[in-house]
């Protein structure tokens, strides 16, 4: 993608996500974010642009799994 | 709080004055009216009482203590609060003792992941940001007030225990080791800090919000070689439940901050093992493996909260008797001294009778509006730094761990520094005619930025006490009209002064400055053609500007910007 979410963008939208994991409670945030997922993959016509994206999420998961030091609360 | 065995005042570095008691005149049964009184002897009470001494006006300033404020509480001061430092005169000593800094690292799982840097283009005389404790600020505004012994009389040991308005003057009550006293004045400027004296016995409340998380603040001595910058850290390697904050300040002294993690005990965060536990895995985390000393800490919560307005008639709210402002971004100290400046030339051209009541009444807009820009910053930084719910607790984690690999999130941990607030909603300020008029300078609303003209040699080292005007005459003689212009504005402001911009020999006239720019650098800065022209508050901010010079309507901004309703 060449264009990309202006910054100041991406803050509102970092607030419109947290006030809504909050809305739907910890049992159905999971359920949330893969619904999500969904619908944004759909504006984007290109799969390995999406494949990608899952793979970049994934890495830093394992990033933070191998130093072993879990965060507050989650 | 000191280390067991040290007493409030016991500092590892400063030698705390004793201030002594004066007798006042009204307790030897004179009853003066002082133009100002000021309550507080904070730096926002002292800039206050020395803005107004600048342009003349006489201030009693009461502090209920008898010395400077004990720890050291804040510690970064911004290059707008530096200039305004430097309009007051003082700021040389500020220059020798503060650490100047433009840059800071946010770390997350002790990785490095983002740098962030403040302009410091070559036109700026001051870096973006010092840091200088503030029993130092307090110090050397003392010292400079004590320079204007008819104008300014601070009188320590004296706690205000009752506030009456009366249609022309403000009575106080206070209470002093002399027995009580009267005092009567024009004005108040309540200055008194976020336990505000004055705000209480008004019965006034503050109105916001309290955030969630409460930080613990310490500052320790010790031999560290880092650079003076602002240091963030998210789940460390000491402790990965709590955001940490690192600052360099002078003689050796490192700001620590520490969020407390949530349901903890208050009472065992604060208590001096804990604090020495944790300032050790702090330190380990940073690999410092010298020495080190424990000066003081105390412990904080981050709100946003201020009054809905700042004048009640004859008295005015001035820094966090206010406002309270979360610290992250550092905008307490800095927005207070703002409204010391904004507060204090009001009243000054109030007094002197020459403006309209609209002056007065601009002083809550502009800086509650100020006030209202930080809880939208700060506000953003405290969700990041302390985020409130499961959900900001979800993204922020998110967020951070991208950042290890991915640029565009990074930005996320930036601290979101003070900015100067613009004036362009004012009732003060004229807007520009056109919008093309000027494709560069700053607009109405904003503060004169400065430019560098030779060596040791900048643009804000010119201006006077009052207005200025700024006239950019080019390779021109001065246009004739201009010297009848500058005539009419003084009789508005005898203060005022007018420079003289030109790239060649420009003509000068009586009593003006002229200053050369020779390769029209501040020309070209300003947006400025020959025979431009900006006019500038007695706070450094632009109250309008032509790009072809107009006589009536610069009179006009003049009569707008000293609160006199245009008549059209």
């Amino acid at each position: 993608m060449n264009e990309t979410l202006e910054f100041a963008d991406l803050e509102q939208v970092y607030d419109l996500l947290a006030e809504a994991i909050d809305q739907v409670g910890p049992e159905r945030e999971t359920l949330l974010l893969a619904k999500l997922s969904l619908l944004l993959a759909h504006h984007i016509p290109d799969i390995s642009l999406v494949s990608e994206a899952i793979a970049t999420a994934l890495a830093n998961c394992d990033t933070a799994e191998s130093i072993g030091r879990p965060g507050p609360d989650l | 709080m000191r280390p067991a065995g040290r007493r409030e005042l016991d500092s590892l570095y400063f030698d705390y004055p004793t201030y002594p008691f004066r007798t006042p005149p009204e307790l030897a049964g004179e009853s003066p009216l002082h133009p100002v009184l000021i309550v507080g002897a904070g730096p926002i009470g002292l800039v206050a009482a020395l803005t107004l001494a600048r342009l003349g006006i006489a201030s009693v300033v009461l502090e209920q203590k008898d010395t400077l404020n004990d720890g050291s509480r804040a510690i970064c001061v911004s290059r707008y609060s530096f200039e305004t430092l430097q309009q007051l005169g003082v700021v040389d000593r500020f220059l020798a003792k503060g650490l100047g800094w433009t840059s800071g690292r946010c770390y997350f799982r002790d990785q490095l992941i983002y740098r962030f840097a403040m302009p410091n283009p070559e036109d700026e005389r001051f870096y973006p940001m010092y840091n200088i404790q503030q029993q130092y600020i307090e110090q050397f505004l003392v010292d400079e007030a004590a320079k204007y012994p008819e104008l300014i009389d601070i009188r320590w040991q004296s706690e205000v225990s009752g506030v009456v308005q009366t249609e022309h003057a403000v009575e106080l009550q206070v209470e002093t080791p002399e027995g009580s006293y009267s005092a009567k004045g024009r004005y108040l400027l309540a200055a008194d800090g976020a336990r505000s004296a004055v705000r209480n016995l008004m019965d006034l409340r503050l109105n916001g919000k309290n955030l969630p998380g409460n930080y613990v603040i310490a500052d320790l001595r010790m031999e560290h070689d880092f650079p003076t910058e602002r240091r963030s850290f998210f789940e460390s390697s000491a402790n990965p439940q709590a955001t940490i904050l690192i600052h360099k300040q002078p003689d050796n002294i490192w700001r620590v901050d520490w969020q407390v993690p949530a349901g903890a005990d208050l009472e065992e965060a604060v208590s001096e093992a804990t604090v020495r536990a944790r300032v050790a895995d702090i330190l380990t985390m940073i690999d410092h493996t010298g020495s080190w000393e424990l000066e003081w800490w105390s412990i904080y919560t981050a709100n946003t909260l201020c009054l809905d307005d700042y004048r009640h008639r004859r008295v005015l709210f001035i820094g966090d008797a206010a406002h309270i402002v979360p610290i992250f971004g550092v905008r307490g100290l800095n927005n207070g001294i703002a409204d010391a400046v904004n507060a204090g030339w009001k009243l000054a051209y109030q007094l002197r009778d020459g403006a309209g009541h609209q002056l007065l009444d601009s002083y809550t807009p502009e800086r509650r509006g100020a006030t209202l820009d930080v809880f939208r910053n700060a506000g953003k930084s405290s969700r990041f730094m302390t985020p409130p719910t499961r959900g900001y607790v979800l993204m922020r984690k998110a967020v951070l761990e991208l950042s290890l690999t991915q640029d565009f999130v990074r930005p996320f941990a930036d601290p979101r520094q003070v900015q100067p607030w613009i004036y362009d909603q004012s009732p003060l300020t004229s807007p520009d005619q056109d919008s093309s008029d000027f494709s560069a300078g700053p607009p109405p609303g904003a503060p004169l930025q400065n430019i560098r003209l030779g060596n040791d040699d900048f643009l804000l080292d010119y201006p006077g006490r009052g207005f200025n005007v700024l006239y950019f005459a080019g390779k021109e003689p001065v246009d004739a009209a201009i010297p009848s212009l500058a005539e009419h504005l003084r009789k508005l402001d005898p203060l005022l002064r007018t420079l003289v911009i030109g790239t060649g020999t420009a003509v000068d006239f009586a009593g003006e400055w002229t200053l050369p720019d020779p390769a029209g650098h501040l020309a070209r800065t300003y947006g400025a053609i020959p025979g431009s022209l900006y006019l500038v508050r007695p706070d450094r901010h632009v109250a309008g500007r032509w790009r072809e010079a107009n006589a009536v309507a610069t009179i006009a901004a003049m009569n707008r910007a000293l609160g006199v309703p245009c008549d059209e």
